[in-house]
């Protein structure tokens, strides 16, 4: 294709006409980014087409105009050139799509924090739970432990073998009362000393039991407690407390008995 | 006309978003782009969806004008005339012409005859020449099917729109020439 040939056949015509297909397109752009004078022709005739189109002028309703600028300030119809650039008046933050997009991203990122605080707290919840879970279990062992305790010292006391003695305090410590179980039978002793006044550091409360006449140790007291096991001995005639120094003593000191009982 | 057309400013507003750039360029052109459209479709209610599609299409696609290939205005043409010859052929609104292959408005379907009339300098040609402009320019028949229209040879027909800007271009330069002696006249008093 040459310069003549675009000219004279027609073919520039046709070209601004827009008749022509994409590779013969093609070559006409070709020559005329290289021929100064065929585009100076082809300004020409576009000129002319454009000038016969003006005076061909139809005026159209105003109505179109407004429609398209509702289209266009609708913001649904975005320019090619928005995707590389944002541009001032039609902000890719304003465009529809966007808005809808950001929307999405939002309420994803609200359900999100939502569930992830309703997990935090059905978390604290259950850590809540379980601690006091193991509260109860360990409140529950304990009671378990205290029944079986309290069981236990109550069936040394309760039982039809047992005999109570009461050993009440003489005038040397009148306030004094000790409370010892006896199962001859099972040969044991508990002694409650609740009701026994405390002593200065160096001394101790220890309890004898006499044996044709003789004092033998059954073991020292500690204030407070309320069933004391003891050391049982056969054929005891009377039980004996005395005060003695801090630890006990191998013999009584008779001088400082504060109680006794006969059995 | 100016190598340097007033459009310019505005296409490079329109480049970068600017919707008054638009709006500017509807006002400067959408009356001829108009009568370009109404003549090929035929149909005022479609002329008028067209051109609103047409000034759509520029907005859109206006990343894809490059000035150094062609005036703004041939560019905006080629798109209302592809619009409108889609929408004609979506509506089957023309009719084969025996075994041509050429498709032609039925009589029937042309409204208000005096929207299409043609006006200006293209009035002043020889009937012959008038008719080969309005095929290629205001029908949107290519030339290969306007030739057939008008029962010429291609090369015939080739020569009639040749001679039809020719003797426009001569019609636009003496008009030019009548208008600077009135300016001078109207200046010098």
């Amino acid at each position: 294709m040459d310069k003549k040939k675009l000219i004279e056949e027609g073919i520039l015509t046709q070209y601004i006409l827009g008749e022509l297909d994409m590779e013969t397109s093609q070559a006409v752009e070709q020559l005329l980014q290289s021929d100064s004078e065929l585009k100076e022709k082809a300004l020409e005739l576009e000129d002319q087409f454009e000038q016969i189109g003006f005076e061909n002028a139809i005026a159209p309703p105003a109505e179109v105009k407004k429609k398209l600028m509702d289209e266009v300030e609708a913001e649904g119809v975005t320019t090619g050139f928005q995707s590389n650039e944002m541009v001032g008046s039609a902000p890719f933050w304003k465009s529809a799509a966007w808005r809808m997009a950001a929307g999405i991203a939002l309420l994803f990122g609200l359900s999100s924090i939502w569930l992830f605080m309703q997990w935090q707290n059905t978390r604290t919840d259950l850590e809540t739970l379980q601690s006091q879970s193991q509260m109860v279990t360990d409140r529950l062992n304990k009671l378990e432990q205290d029944i079986g305790l309290v069981n236990t010292k109550y069936a040394q006391i309760n039982h039809p073998d047992v005999v109570p003695f009461v050993l009440t305090g003489n005038n040397k410590l009148p306030d004094a009362k000790v409370v010892a179980y006896m199962n001859h039978k099972a040969q044991s002793v508990v002694v409650n000393t609740v009701s026994l006044p405390d002593l200065r550091n160096t001394q101790s409360y220890q309890l004898w039991a006499d044996v044709d006449g003789e004092m033998i140790d059954m073991g020292v007291l500690e204030t407070g407690q309320e069933l004391i096991p003891v050391r049982y001995i056969e054929r005891a005639e009377s039980l004996n407390i005395t005060i003695e120094p801090f630890g006990g003593s191998e013999h009584p000191t008779v001088s400082n008995l504060i109680s006794y009982v006969t059995l | 006309m100016s190598t340097t057309p007033k459009e310019i400013p505005f296409i490079s507003a329109l480049k970068k978003g600017d919707k008054r750039a638009l709006y500017s360029l509807y006002d400067m052109y959408s009356g001829s782009i108009y009568g370009v459209i109404l003549r090929i479709v035929s149909n005022e209610d479609e002329a008028k969806d067209v051109l609103q599609e047409t000034f759509i299409s520029i907005w859109k696609k206006i990343h894809m004008y490059d000035e150094s290939k062609g005036k703004f205005y041939t560019w905006a043409y080629r798109i209302a005339k592809n619009l409108s010859l889609n929408r004609i052929r979506n509506k089957k609104r023309f009719i084969q012409i025996e075994d041509s292959g050429v498709y032609k408005m039925t009589e029937e379907q042309v409204e208000k005859p005096e929207l299409t009339r043609l006006n200006g300098l293209l009035t002043q040609l020889e009937p012959h020449h008038q008719e080969a402009v309005r095929l290629v320019y205001f029908s949107g028949y290519t030339h290969a099917e306007a030739h057939k229209v008008m029962n010429v040879p291609l090369g015939t027909f080739k020569s009639y729109i040749q001679q039809a800007m020719k003797r426009l271009r001569s019609g636009y330069n003496l008009l030019l020439i009548l208008g600077g002696i009135i300016l001078v006249a109207l200046i010098y008093g």
